[in-house]
């Protein structure tokens, strides 16, 4: 016995509405476990890919200074005795800036000069040999003083006799061994002297040829110190500064005067530590000075110190030093100027740019993740230059898509919703 | 009639397959009995609260690490608590959440009857009613436990057996107010509604009617408090 459906399954509203409610429940959870399941969606903040304008620029205030500047120092201790030129004065290499009272020191130069004198004297007396006639007389004074020594020595023969006969004394005894004892050393001394005569002794030569070299040099430099008290430039410059009032005794090594080429001026600038990245020789930089608003010097940064410094200004500020030349004199500048130098880390130009909080990684590679139907994609990115703010891509990403700032847990094609853009 | 007393079992699968039926035959009785399904209801429901404890545990720490008003050290700081917090509200909600429903869907109906010219149900026996309405109710969580415990933590908060299920998520008014529109929750209010006619002798289109009103108002209310707590949810 078969029955037929409809008897089975009567089509009344009532069961219509089960049917369509069993539907519905089945449906719902089944679409509710279906996006449970799902990989959840992660709400991100997005950024475009732009075309712009990039640049770096550190703005640093910057002293004007020569490149070539010298301070002038007391070379003695002595007493200023007067300047011979004013400050702002243009000077000559060689020319007599200033002099120092040298009186004492002239004095102990002449008795330097007596003193070398007597040494060239005795090192004259010392190396000479004696003359034939000095030899020869040396001679007959040696034959002299033999027959001397024999007679004496045949005296006191006769006198030791005598007294051992009782004919002498004691006193003549010992008035003859004196007598002979005086002419044996008379002997021996004409001796000594005729052999010098013939032979000098080079140990002697040697210690007054040392005598006369080191009076040679306390000379000179006694000379040589009368000439430095006269202070003098050298190099062709201007007169920066003259530091003590005449009168003044100084120590050795006192500064005296400042002086500095006009036509080699550089730029020193005081970069914080957290400024001092990405500075290089040979970024270009524009240079703006309040006396002259209207006119921009290019200087180069030539010089960037090794070492971070204490500031000059303000000494609780650890600063690194960077120096700027001009590639031509900067007609109108003036030394000892504050100016503003806007450096250029990066020169401006148009690039392809991301936010740097897009980026994962390090170096000239790394990752973003750019938004594509409502999923994160990844892409490897390779990038150019960074400001604070931006970071030049090379190539990896286009023109208009938007990328994930912050992409720190994304994965490789999650979804993502996107709630709004960083703000720049 | 005592002797042909339907067991707990045929009640509840009549009340599922032929509400009219089981209810008339319940509310025949001079007291009808609840205590074993009310019972059993509140262990299924404290077991379904322990067993996504950790799971919400899980949702609980990733909102305060998700939620951009809070720092990482306030998010530290409040790790314990909120872990605490959860066991404790999980444990409470189980046990307590059932009964404080019944009471009111009873006291509802208890209102509908002095209100529309009932005939004087006694309150056990509308209590009785929405005992057994609550099965469906039931199954909905039942449902929605099971497919959270097998979410992704991110997801926890968007699991619901509604017509919001068949929408993205969205934090907008429309999406919390179908959010409210659960069959499940129908059904037991269609249960409801039937049950309480029947008790107060009434047209039980009228009792859905008056339940349906109700029910409106507190979706549209809690589809507005939604909409005004959404920026603090995460995801």
């Amino acid at each position: 016995m078969i029955m037929p459906v409809q008897r089975l399954m009567p089509r009344t509203p009532r069961t219509w509405l089960v049917i369509a409610g069993a539907l519905l429940i089945v449906v719902i959870v089944a679409a509710s476990v279906h996006r449970a399941l799902s990989v959840p969606s992660v709400s991100v903040k997005t950024a475009a890919v732009e075309q712009r304008l990039f640049e770096d620029n550190a703005l640093v205030s910057a002293m004007v200074e020569s490149a070539q500047q010298e301070q002038i120092v007391a070379p003695f201790g002595a007493r200023l005795l007067r300047y011979d030129v004013a400050e702002g004065d243009q000077v000559k290499a060689g020319q007599v800036l200033a002099e120092l009272d040298t009186t004492d020191v002239e004095k102990q130069a002449r008795e330097a000069e007596a003193a070398l004198a007597v040494a060239v004297a005795q090192q004259e007396q010392a190396h000479h040999p004696a003359s034939p006639e000095e030899v020869a007389q040396a001679e007959t004074d040696l034959t002299a003083y033999q027959a001397a020594a024999g007679t004496a020595g045949k005296k006191l023969e006769r006198c030791q006799f005598l007294l051992d006969q009782g004919a002498a004394s004691k006193a003549d005894l010992e008035a003859a061994q004196t007598a002979q004892a005086r002419a044996q050393a008379d002997l021996q001394a004409a001796v000594a002297r005729l052999a010098a005569d013939q032979n000098p002794d080079p140990r002697k030569l040697a210690v007054v040829d040392a005598q006369a070299a080191q009076a040679r040099v306390a000379a000179e430099d006694f000379r040589r110190t009368v000439t430095d008290g006269r202070l003098t430039a050298s190099f062709d410059g201007v007169v920066l500064e003259k530091i003590p009032q005449e009168g003044s005794y100084l120590a050795p090594g006192a500064p005296v005067l400042a002086i500095a080429s006009p036509n080699q001026l550089q730029l020193v600038a005081d970069l914080s530590e957290q400024d001092i990245g990405g500075i290089a020789v040979g970024q270009s930089a524009d240079v703006q000075w309040a006396g002259q608003p209207d006119k921009t010097w290019q200087a180069t940064v030539i010089r960037v110190a090794p070492a971070v410094t204490k500031s000059k200004e303000h000494e609780t500020e650890n600063v690194v030093e960077v120096y700027l030349g001009f590639a031509q004199n900067p007609a109108g500048l003036l030394a000892g100027a504050t100016v503003d130098a806007t450096i250029h880390r990066i020169v401006s130009h148009q690039a392809l740019v991301v936010p740097n909080e897009a980026l994962r990684g390090s170096g000239p590679t790394r990752t973003a993740f750019v938004v594509t139907g409502n999923r994160a994609r990844q892409r490897t990115v390779k990038i150019g230059y960074s400001n604070e703010l931006y970071t030049e891509v090379l190539s990896g990403v286009n023109k208009g898509e938007r990328v994930v700032l912050d992409p720190k847990d994304l994965q490789d094609g999650q979804p993502v919703k996107e709630t709004g853009g960083g703000q720049k | 009639m005592s002797e042909n007393r339907k067991s707990m079992w045929e009640l509840l699968w009549g009340i599922l397959v032929n509400p009219g039926e089981a209810f008339g035959e319940l509310l025949q009785q001079e007291r009808p009995s609840f205590l074993a399904a009310a019972f059993l209801f509140t262990g299924i429901s404290l077991v379904l609260a322990l067993i996504l404890i950790p799971k919400t545990q899980a949702y609980a720490l990733w909102s305060l690490q998700h939620n951009p008003s809070i720092t990482p050290e306030q998010a530290a700081a409040a790790l314990t608590i909120t872990s605490v917090s959860v066991v404790v509200g999980s444990v409470v909600s189980g046990l307590i959440g059932p009964w404080l429903t019944w009471l009111v869907i009873a006291g509802l109906l208890k209102l509908y009857d002095a209100l529309f010219g009932g005939k004087g149900a006694s309150f056990g026996s509308l209590f009785a009613v929405a005992v057994y309405g609550y099965s469906p109710a039931l199954l909905g969580l039942v449902i929605i436990a099971l497919i959270r415990l097998a979410a992704p933590v991110a997801n926890y908060q968007w699991v619901s057996v509604s017509l919001a299920a068949l929408l993205p998520v969205q934090k907008t008014f429309l999406y919390f107010f179908l959010a409210q529109c659960s069959p499940f929750t129908w059904w037991s209010l269609a249960l409801w509604g039937t049950g309480g006619a029947l008790a107060s002798r009434n047209k039980i289109s009228n009792a859905l009617l008056y339940l349906l009103v109700i029910w409106l108002v507190f979706a549209l209310i809690g589809a507005l408090i939604a909409v005004k707590s959404a920026a603090s949810i995460p995801g």
